[in-house]
Formats: structure tokens, sequence, C-alpha cells
């Protein structure tokens, strides 16, 4: 079996790609004033349902969005978010917006149906602690849960959808996070 | 000879008889051409009770409260956590429902004038709020659909007015929409539940369409400006409830964390 060989920095044409990408020491994270700034103002996102996840990485005063929304108004109003926070330079703005087809929408509907009535703590008045990402049939699972057992529970509850493809299952574990129901 | 060519014909009117069969088989078998169902009405046209304090169009005018968001706004939205709007993600329009005033005749309102009103109304709420809610053609789950009305038309006794639009038409009457009030209701699709309303108490004292393609005449800018604030006023409201407040602000910060942090 061939195995993949690593890409040297070399490799990559120049001009192509931002070569500070590629050292995560030029990664601003937790604690940095700047990006708790972004944090913040990303997570307080009025339109931001149980159906759509933004994330971001910050190099220098660059910020990448990325994620995936069911609504216009959402990729535009994070990209605008952010911009207005003082220290940042440039947005690069690749955040996707979802098609609303019949199949996935039904998906979701059920998908939410399920994850609520198993992990109820997990959902409160207008969010959830828990994203399901529908795109084309699979299920994209993002956010937090404080135990396995509730990873593998919105697995299996995931799995049981009708019309569901795949289930890719990417909670994190933070035991830490206490969640009340 | 004879006998192969009478055998000839006899095999001729068997396969001709099997054919016809097949085919009336065929056409028996073949599922009945569905009737075209007629094409769906943009609007209905009521009349507004005599001395009645409100049209009856929404379900829940005694719970309306005045919005401490937007100006101009009574409001209600739906206690119940299940039924929330944040619970939602896509509106379906219903017709819009036109409520002449108590004196006015429903059937001497200009159908064509009607039409462009509520065309132009559509255009004016689809502008504003389907980036946020977009607008799907059918109902299903997380779909709230949008009932809406425009109560208070006044049928004038004017004439409408000679357009200067090329295609547009003068109507019989100027419909008069002065005193009108834009009345909102989101109901969940599938269950029928009242999620939120919202009336629009803004007036638009000289607003009046008098002709048709009245949104791109001049002199029908106060009717234009009418249509395009109640639709801004739907889009402020859905913007307001969506605005994370209290514990709920607290919680979505605390939970939310990028993937992309190392």
């Amino acid at each position: 079996m061939a195995s993949a060989k690593p890409i040297k920095r070399t490799d990559i044409p120049k001009g192509e790609i931002n070569p500070k990408l590629w050292d995560v020491r030029n990664y601003r994270t937790k604690g940095d004033r700047v990006y708790e700034q972004v944090r913040h103002t990303l997570a307080l996102m009025p339109y931001i349902t149980d159906f759509d996840f933004i994330s971001f990485a910050m190099v220098g005063d660059q910020v990448i969005l990325t994620g995936w929304t069911i609504r216009i108004t959402n990729r535009d109003s994070a990209r605008r978010r952010v911009e207005s926070v003082e220290g940042v330079g440039s947005v690069t703005n690749n955040i996707v917006v979802l098609p609303l087809g019949r199949m996935d929408m039904s998906i979701r509907a059920q998908a939410r149906a399920r994850l609520q009535r198993h992990l109820s703590r997990y959902f409160w008045g207008s969010g959830s602690d828990i994203k399901i990402i529908v795109k084309n049939g699979d299920i994209i699972l993002l956010g937090a849960v404080t135990r396995q057992a509730d990873k593998d529970i919105a697995n299996i509850q995931c799995r049981t959808v009708p019309g569901a493809f795949h289930v890719f299952n990417l909670l994190r574990v933070e035991p830490g996070k206490e969640k009340k129901g | 000879m004879t006998t192969m060519m009478t055998t000839k014909k006899s095999w001729k009117l068997i396969s001709c008889c099997v054919v016809v069969a097949l085919l009336a088989v065929a056409i028996g078998c073949a599922p009945k051409s569905e009737t075209t169902a007629p094409a769906e009405q943009a609007f209905q046209v009521k009349k507004l009770p005599a001395n009645a304090e409100n049209a009856g169009f929404l379900h829940v005018y005694s719970k309306l409260e005045p919005s401490a968001e937007v100006e101009g706004l009574l409001t209600y939205k739906n206690p119940d956590a299940m039924k929330n709007l944040h619970r939602y993600v896509a509106i379906i329009f219903d017709p819009v429902e036109i409520y002449v005033q108590s004196d006015d005749d429903p059937s001497e309102l200009p159908k064509e004038g009607a039409e462009a009103a509520v065309s132009y109304f559509k255009y004016a709420i689809k502008s504003a709020i389907s980036d946020a809610f977009p607008i799907v053609d059918k109902p299903g789950p997380l779909v709230l659909r949008l009932r809406t009305a425009l109560v208070g038309v006044d049928v004038g006794d004017q004439p409408g007015e000679a357009p200067d639009e090329e295609g547009a038409k003068a109507l019989p009457r100027k419909i008069n929409i002065g005193a009108v009030r834009a009345e909102f209701e989101l109901v969940d699709s599938v269950t029928g539940d009242v999620i939120a309303a919202a009336v629009d108490t803004k007036e638009f004292k000289s607003a009046s369409i008098g002709a048709t393609h009245f949104e791109r005449m001049a002199r029908f800018n106060e009717a234009r400006t009418a249509f395009d604030e109640w639709a801004e006023g739907l889009r402020d409201f859905l913007d307001a409830a969506h605005e994370l407040k209290g514990k709920d602000a607290e919680r979505a910060d605390k939970a939310y964390e990028p993937y992309t942090s190392f």
C-alpha cells in the first residue's frame, strides 16, 4: 500500500497560500483578547439555530470564518460582526449556506426531536449545545457534551433518522462543562 | 392458395384485435389525468365587520402588547419554549387577506389594483426577510406559515389616475391605504399553532393606489413607502425576537467554541 508523502513547504507554489497558516504557532487561541472578542461576537449572533455552526481561526489579524448555515444572513452578519471587532484586519469568509431541500429539512427536524427527547439537558430556550448540520442526507454533530455516553446516545439516535446516510459525530466530550436541564 | 390467403387474413384480423385489446387495457389501466387545480389565489377580499374591535384575522388580539424594541408594533410571542420562533427556519406565504372598510362594498375593490398591491407587498416582505427566513413553497417541519392582512382598505369614490408608465392602467377606483393596519401571524405550518404575531400601526395618511404598476410611479411613492415600511417592521420584529438575552445569551456564550482552536 502506497503511503502518502508529507507535503513540504517548498512544494507549494509561492503566493498561493499564506505561509503563516502552516504553523500552528501563528494561530491565536483562547486567552488572547481579540480571539475572545471574535468568539464572543459570533456566539451571540441572533439567527444561529440548532442547524447552524460557525467556526473560525485567527492568524495574526486575519480571521478565517468556516462552517455551515441555513440562512444567508448569518454568512453576511458573521463577516460584518467580526470585521467590526477592534484588532481584526481582514476576514476570509468560507461559510457555506446549506440548501433547504425537503429531505434535509425532514432529517433536521427528526434529528433534533430525537436528540431533544434523549438529551434534553443540552437544549435550552432559544438554542442548544449540540449543533446538527445536515447536508445532502449526511448529519454532522458538533458542539460539546459532558459525557462519552451522551456522545454515543447522540450517535445512535441520529443513525436511526429515516433518510440519513451518514452520521459524522464530532461532538466534544468536556466533563468540566456542567449542563443544567 | 385460397386457404393460405384466408389464413393470412385471419392472422391479420387476430393481431389487429390483440392490438386493440391491449390498447384498451392500457388506456383502462392508465392513471386518470389529474384535474388541473385552479391557480392559487394571491389574495382574498373581506369586509371589516361594523363596530367590531378588530378584523378577526389574528387569533391572539387579546395577547398583543406594544413592542419594547420596535416602535409602532403590537406583538405576541408564544411563551412555550417548544413553540419558540428560534425553532423555525423557513417561511411559506399564505394568500394575503384584504379587509375593506365596513361601509365599502368588497366587490367594488378594483381587482387589478388589489393584485398590484398584494404583489408589491409580497415582494417587499420577501426582500425584507428572505435572507433570515428563506421562502419555501411547501409546508413542513421547521416551516412557518406567514398569514398577512391589510386591514382597513378604503375603496375611494374617485377614479384612478392616468398612468405615466408604459404598460400601466388607470384603476376604475382609487384604493386608499392611508388608514390601513398591516397584520402578520406566524403559525406552525404542520400543527397550526400560533408562534408569533405582529400588528403594524404606522399610518401613511396620503398613501393611495390609482393605477397598476403603481410602484414605478413617483406619484404613488407614499403607497410604496407604506408597503416597504410594513415589511421592514416585520423584519425588525423578527430580528428583535431572535436577539439573545439574559440567561440564553450567557449560555450561548459559554457553549460556543470554534473547532479550529489548538
